[in-house]
């Protein structure tokens, strides 16, 4: 790059940073916060970075109760995942590669939109109602699918973009060969949309990690997740910030792993049919 | 999410109808052969959709009938003698002040929220894209706010935005400028939850446009710069409106998922001060848990729901007619 074009960069490259900066500091903050001593925490001038004191750290590991929170997370959002991405599959190929030539109507998609769109509210308190009926209350099977159905909207969402950036031929193809519909979605079409179902898995498994209410309003003491343990963690550490950051810093740090390891696959999920690298 | 053939099929609604039958004996024959092709396919596909049919209903139509059927009583576990109060609840939320602005701010925290987003989304993605090296790394990390669990982030904005022992009232403080009671006061709440919407939620859109970003053909750019198309007009006139679809389709599903923002006001502000925060969301969760009454907070949760169809509806419909002055 000429010299003149290195200096016509700038603003955007300032800028750049600028941004960066605000996008990282809370979390350094956050960081920051966990590694110091518990009065240090909020004393001023701050303590910007003394050292790495991971007292904090051990003190939450050594509370179990965060620890299984941690595990029903993962539970929960594993098996979410699972079924999203299983449903929004198997539905995205149902409706791009089969009976094409029937009229297609944007109703059925414009439902599955909808489900985003239900209050949470309004989900959590007639699932409330159900499940103390059905025993379901305070259990992870119970949360699971609750947060299935509001996760399975956007993973389809993303699964029917990507088949339909497969051309259909293919299937046709698959058929005239002898597959049944099952044979050609399993063996053929299914591979290729693989790209797009890591990006949809990555995206559901960030949403229901990062998952509050419903959590908070469908368990208890015996299934309760990660993000609703540090909601109540303020009541049990009486009010220990470091602690609450060292919590939170754990909390983050699945969902940033996961991100960082398929950070390409959740563009490509996200922008399904228009993205090269 | 924004290919276009799935956006057109949302906004025309329909693609070539199933061709008739032709009369006539060969056209029985024919008729037989395609419809015993199609009988297969039709079932193949209805089973293909059933799992996500009946997930879905889990969310869509089990819980919407029974929060219609609750917003139609007074029900409350305190009281055992429920009784069907009709449009009673509607009815009084169109009457309450607090309903009302809680509507307000709802549409408020919405379109500046998304706005902003969108503007330092977009200007990011490009910044982003015009880097050689180092790019992708930069975007991970861009995009660790948007993969930090809310809640973790809250209590951290909670503790920064602190009035008096918050870091960023010192470095204000050490600025000179004056270092407000962000959380506590009329005027700053909602601007601040605005303000931490748009630090969680840029990178959202931010992903969305760099996908666009690298739609665009470089020699739509080449050709520009040959007949004298100068940076910004190039900006304008060519990556712009190539990006429409992707910003539509940015803008509703942020937008959808902007109105039912809670966790920040649960955790910061309850609301408050006052009411100054509170959302139609909030106001129902308020509603139904804190207060328990059942049948007010599903009736204030639909009508909610209403505010999100009648948005999407006219987003899509921005979206048609965007395709038709392009196609005409």
């Amino acid at each position: 790059m000429s010299l003149f074009g290195k200096f016509k960069a700038l603003p955007s490259r300032a800028g750049l940073a600028i941004y960066a900066i605000w996008a990282l500091f809370p979390i350094y903050w956050l960081i920051r916060t966990s590694l110091v001593p518990q009065f240090d925490a909020t004393s001023l001038p701050p303590d910007w970075f003394s050292g790495l004191n991971f007292s904090a750290y051990a003190a939450v590991f050594g509370s179990g109760q965060f620890l299984t929170a941690l595990l029903h997370s993962l539970i929960v959002a594993l098996a979410v995942t699972v079924i999203a991405v299983v449903c929004g599959s198997l539905a995205g190929y149902g409706l791009t590669h089969l009976r094409r030539h029937a009229r297609e109507k944007g109703n059925y998609e414009f439902w599955v939109l909808s489900s985003r769109m239900a209050p949470p509210v309004a989900v959590a308190l007639p699932l409330y109602f159900i499940y103390d009926h059905i025993h379901l209350e305070d259990t992870l099977i119970g949360l699971i699918i609750a947060q299935a159905s509001i996760v399975v909207g956007v993973v389809a969402w993303i699964m029917i973009e990507a088949f339909r950036g497969i051309p259909v031929e293919i299937t046709e193809a698959a058929e005239v060969d002898g597959c049944s519909s099952w044979t050609a979605f399993r063996r053929v079409v299914m591979p290729l949309a693989m790209p797009g179902a890591v990006g949809a898995a990555t995206i559901s498994f960030l949403l229901s990690w990062n998952e509050f209410l419903l959590a908070l309003v469908l368990t208890n003491t015996n299934a309760r997740t990660g993000p609703v343990a540090l909601y109540q963690f303020i009541g049990y550490e009486s009010l220990n910030l470091s602690q609450l950051a060292a919590a939170s810093c754990i909390l983050l740090i699945p969902t940033v792993i996961v991100v960082g390891l398929f950070q390409r696959q959740l563009v490509s999920g996200l922008t399904f049919g228009a993205v090269k690298g | 999410m924004t290919n276009p053939e799935t956006l057109d099929t949302l906004v025309t609604g329909g693609g070539p109808g199933i061709t008739p039958a032709p009369a006539g004996d060969a056209g029985v024959q024919r008729r037989r052969r395609t419809a015993r092709r199609r009988d297969p396919q039709r079932r193949a596909r209805r089973l293909f959709l059933a799992p996500l049919t009946v997930v879905l209903a889990v969310v869509t139509i089990v819980p919407f009938l029974v929060a219609l059927g609750l917003s139609l009583t007074n029900a409350n576990p305190l009281n055992h003698s429920t009784k069907f109060v009709g449009l009673g609840n509607y009815g009084s939320l169109v009457e309450d002040g607090s309903f009302r602005s809680a509507v307000l701010i709802t549409i408020i925290f919405t379109v500046v929220a998304v706005a902003v987003e969108l503007g330092l989304g977009i200007a990011v993605a490009v910044a982003l894209n015009s880097l050689r090296r180092g790019g992708s790394v930069l975007r991970t990390l861009l995009l660790i706010p948007m993969a930090a669990a809310p809640i973790a982030v809250m209590y951290d904005w909670q503790l920064m935005l602190n009035a008096l022992s918050g870091v960023i009232n010192y470095v204000l403080s050490l600025v000179g400028l004056p270092q407000p009671d962000w959380l506590g006061s009329n005027s700053f709440a909602l601007p601040a939850l605005i303000a931490i919407d748009v630090w969680e939620w840029t990178p959202f859109i931010m992903v969305i446009i760099v996908g666009g970003l690298s739609a665009i053909p470089q020699e739509i750019y080449e050709a520009a710069k040959v007949d004298g198309a100068a940076g910004l007009q190039q900006f304008m006139r060519i990556t712009l409106p190539l990006l429409k679809p992707y910003i539509m389709v940015a803008v509703l599903f942020r937008s959808i998922d902007a109105l039912k923002t809670f966790d920040s006001i649960q955790v910061l502000t309850s609301g408050g001060p006052g009411t100054s925060t509170t959302t139609v969301n909030y106001y129902a969760f308020r509603e139904a848990i804190n207060n328990l009454e059942f049948g007010r907070g599903t009736a204030a949760a639909i009508c909610l729901l209403i505010i999100a169809i009648v948005l999407s509806k006219l987003l899509i419909s921005r979206l048609r007619q965007q395709r038709v002055t392009r196609a005409g």
